[in-house]
């Protein structure tokens, strides 16, 4: 028992990794009907420049990743304005190669800037061997409960912008409807601007804070975002709350049915991480058939 | 009617043209610290050139009638180095070079039924490293441990990657834009943990993969005399009986998808694509036609994954991943969506980019040394040149390479259509109702 426990809350910390991975995915579908395949190379970028600020230049933990995120907003924001806004986001393909080809180029840039090897990367909570609490009998580590903490904080946060501030009510207008933004001068370009920065600032941030459990290298953000986009998926690609519960899901179902898989299931003993892809493939899958925008997004209307 | 006037612009393009030619043989040939790499950069530089001078006078240079003497003498001169090269290319270059091309030719097939899906139908699927890794494993399991023979495997996979691509394309049907993307992004990562699965692991190999045994490789038999192999060594004769065998399978599947598209059956996917009301209203059923289309380009993917194994007599899973998938797409736009040549122009692109990529180094290329541009060989930052193409592709050549080709070309060189006679139009209704099409309109 206490040890599904444990392994629960280490479902919703990976969950909660994916969930502000997958919410910053969001904001960019919200904006401009697109996916970012870019996203893990721009979270991975910020994980470094985090690195450089933090660890090299002996700055602040916390301090490093959140210039690493801001770091990321001002390339991000560069990006969009130079190589997606020329673009008809209703035509996917030429956006889908821009993205990849970003993706490219940061993963490069990364692994000639910095190196080929994994770098170890300390986590902004308490990680010691006490740094816990028991809760019947399982160890609930502070660097896991942080990482729930910390989403729980910038989804609150996305929320704030995006409902109280004068350019997030200009966001939700562009994200609804375009043209009728632009009507009422609403100026679209310098909206979606920013939904690109926020978005690579959530990347930024979640790059920091998944180094630590995984390593820095320029592949490291690659699987999770694999899990972000399926959290994404899962919650519908332009539902906030439902990245955030998409995301929480995948964890919990991959922690602690992993385990459970590998020792009762034949033919699955050896399989450890891969088998989580699997799972979240199935997923998906099995919602999407079923509810083909996602659990919590909008429906779009078909014809035929 | 032939018309010509400022022919120096046609000069600077045949020019341009024979000097890309050369600088792409010498980069091939691995001098890559010269001034080729330079030349080649100046000569498509000069081609765009003679475009932009041609397109801002408003007229192309050369103006020829359709069908008239001089155009197919052209015409048929064109035909000719084509078959030229495709004769002369495995007795040019070196064994490796033929089995780089060779590798070109199973990306070209896959990326023919990529062609079909994304280009055609206008769905976005990053599975097909998945569907390629099905006819892969498909010939070395059933060539080991069933005793077929490697040609025999086909009449299995074609039947088999066809069910599977229905299998996989009726969610297609409910799952639409980025959101099938995603899925099958997400079925490239899957497939090779799938091959891994204890008991599966048995028959794929697990995280080794499989070979072929030697015996029942592909071996150059008794053709070897009217190849011209006899006195080459065993590599070569291996590589150049390999790429004869491609060339015949890559060509039949280049005709069968050319008259998939010209059929009923490939106007009715286009226009799905076109406007998928308008398809529906005109009678066109959109779920048969979309299922089948991917079940199709299933099987062309299968196929270039029969020539992997051909090729390299093993499969890997690991081989068969997203990395694939991307290659594909990447090859695919390379070339060019929506065109049949691109597919093997695109595969032909990307398989020596990718392998330039790691030799080519900025210092080497420029003798002048900045300091910041000091890329060692095979610096991780050469794979941004792959990055790189991507996105100058989705700037400047929407198209791809050959759509490019084909822009330069027109505005060099227009081609007056034949205006049809009364008799050609006449005869052609009748041979369009030989094969029960709708009637066309006989007057003009």
């Amino acid at each position: 028992m206490s040890l599904f426990l444990q392994r629960m809350i280490e479902g919703l910390s990976n969950g909660a990794m994916y969930g502000v991975v997958a919410v910053s995915l969001v904001i960019i579908f919200k904006a401009t009907t697109l996916i970012n395949f870019a996203q893990g190379g721009l979270a991975m970028f910020g994980a470094y420049m985090a690195n450089v600020f933090a660890i090299e230049q002996g700055l602040p933990l916390i301090v490093g990743i959140l210039m690493g995120a801001a770091v990321m907003a001002v390339v991000a924001s560069g990006i969009e304005r130079v190589l997606i806004r020329p673009f008809d986001p209703s035509n996917h393909l030429p956006v889908v190669l821009i993205t990849f080809g970003i993706a490219y180029i940061l993963q490069a840039v990364a692994a000639w800037k910095f190196g080929t090897e994994f770098k170890s990367f300390p986590s902004p909570f308490p990680a010691g061997p006490n740094d816990h609490i028991e809760i019947a009998g399982a160890r609930l580590r502070y660097e896991r409960l942080g990482v729930v903490l910390v989403l729980v904080i910038m989804v609150g946060l996305v929320h704030l912008i995006l409902n109280k501030t004068k350019i997030g009510l200009a966001f939700r207008a562009v994200s609804s409807n375009t043209e009728s933004a632009k009507l009422v001068g609403v100026k679209t370009g310098r909206t979606l601007n920013f939904g690109w920065a926020l978005a690579a600032m959530f990347g930024g941030v979640a790059g920091g804070l998944v180094a630590h459990f995984t390593q820095l290298d320029s592949g490291f953000m690659d699987k999770i975002l694999i899990f972000s986009f399926a959290a994404a998926t899962l919650g519908g690609l332009d539902s906030i709350n439902g990245a955030v519960i998409g995301g929480l899901i995948i964890g919990l179902v991959e922690s602690p049915i992993q385990p459970m898989v590998r020792d009762y299931v034949p033919g699955f003993h050896f399989l450890t991480s891969d088998l989580a892809l699997l799972v979240a493939f199935l997923l998906i899958l099995g919602v999407l058939l079923v509810k083909p925008a996602g659990l919590f997004g909008t429906t779009r209307v078909e014809r035929v | 009617m032939i018309k010509m006037q400022r022919p120096w612009i046609l000069g600077l393009g045949a020019v341009s043209l024979v000097v890309l030619g050369l600088s792409v043989i010498h980069l091939l040939n691995k001098e890559t610290a010269s001034y080729w790499p330079y030349l080649g950069i100046l000569s498509i530089l000069g081609l765009g050139g003679a475009t932009a001078v041609a397109q801002r006078a408003g007229e192309p240079v050369l103006v020829v009638n359709e069908g008239s003497r001089a155009h197919r003498t052209w015409q048929t001169a064109g035909w000719g180095v084509f078959a030229f090269f495709v004769v002369a290319t495995p007795y040019l270059l070196d064994s490796f070079r033929v089995q780089q091309v060779n590798k070109s030719m199973y990306y070209a097939v896959a990326v023919l039924g990529v062609n079909l899906i994304i280009g055609y139908s206008g769905l976005i699927s990053l599975g097909h490293g998945a569907f390629m890794g099905v006819g892969a494993f498909m010939s070395v399991i059933l060539v080991e441990d069933y005793g077929f023979k490697l040609w025999q495997v086909l009449f299995v996979i074609v039947p088999v990657a066809f069910v599977i691509g229905v299998i996989v394309g009726i969610p297609a049907l409910r799952i639409k834009g980025l959101y099938l993307a995603l899925v099958t992004f997400a079925l490239s990562f899957a497939f090779p943990i799938i091959l891994k699965i204890e008991g599966i692991d048995k028959r794929t190999g697990g995280d080794l993969g499989r070979n072929i045994s030697l015996e029942n490789q592909v071996q150059p038999g008794r053709l070897k005399g009217i190849l011209g192999l006899n006195g080459l060594d065993a590599p070569a004769q291996e590589q150049i009986y390999k790429y004869w065998l491609m060339v015949l399978v890559v060509g039949i599947c280049f005709l069968l998808v050319r008259n998939i598209i010209k059929s009923r059956a490939g106007r009715a996917i286009i226009a799905i694509k076109e406007n998928q009301i308008g398809a529906a209203v005109s009678g066109v059923p959109l779920t048969t036609y979309k299922v089948i289309t991917f079940g199709i380009s299933a099987v062309f993917a299968a196929i270039g994954g029969w020539l992997y194994a051909l090729l390299f007599s093993e499969a890997n899973p690991n081989s068969f991943g997203p990395l694939l998938a991307i290659a594909l797409l990447l090859a695919l736009v390379l070339g060019g969506v929506y065109t049949l040549q691109g597919a093997l122009v695109g595969s032909l692109l990307y398989v020596f980019l990718d392998d330039l990529r790691t030799r080519v180094t900025l210092t080497s290329v420029a003798g002048w040394r900045p300091s910041f541009f000091q890329i060692a060989e095979g610096s991780p930052l050469t794979q941004a040149v792959l990055g790189l193409a991507l996105i100058l592709i989705a700037f400047f050549a929407p198209g791809g390479v050959v759509s490019l080709a084909r822009k330069v070309r027109t505005s060099l060189i227009r081609v007056v259509p034949a205006i049809p006679t009364a008799d050609a139009v006449a005869s052609s209704a009748s041979a369009d109702k030989a094969v029960s099409e709708p009637e066309v309109a006989t007057t003009h």
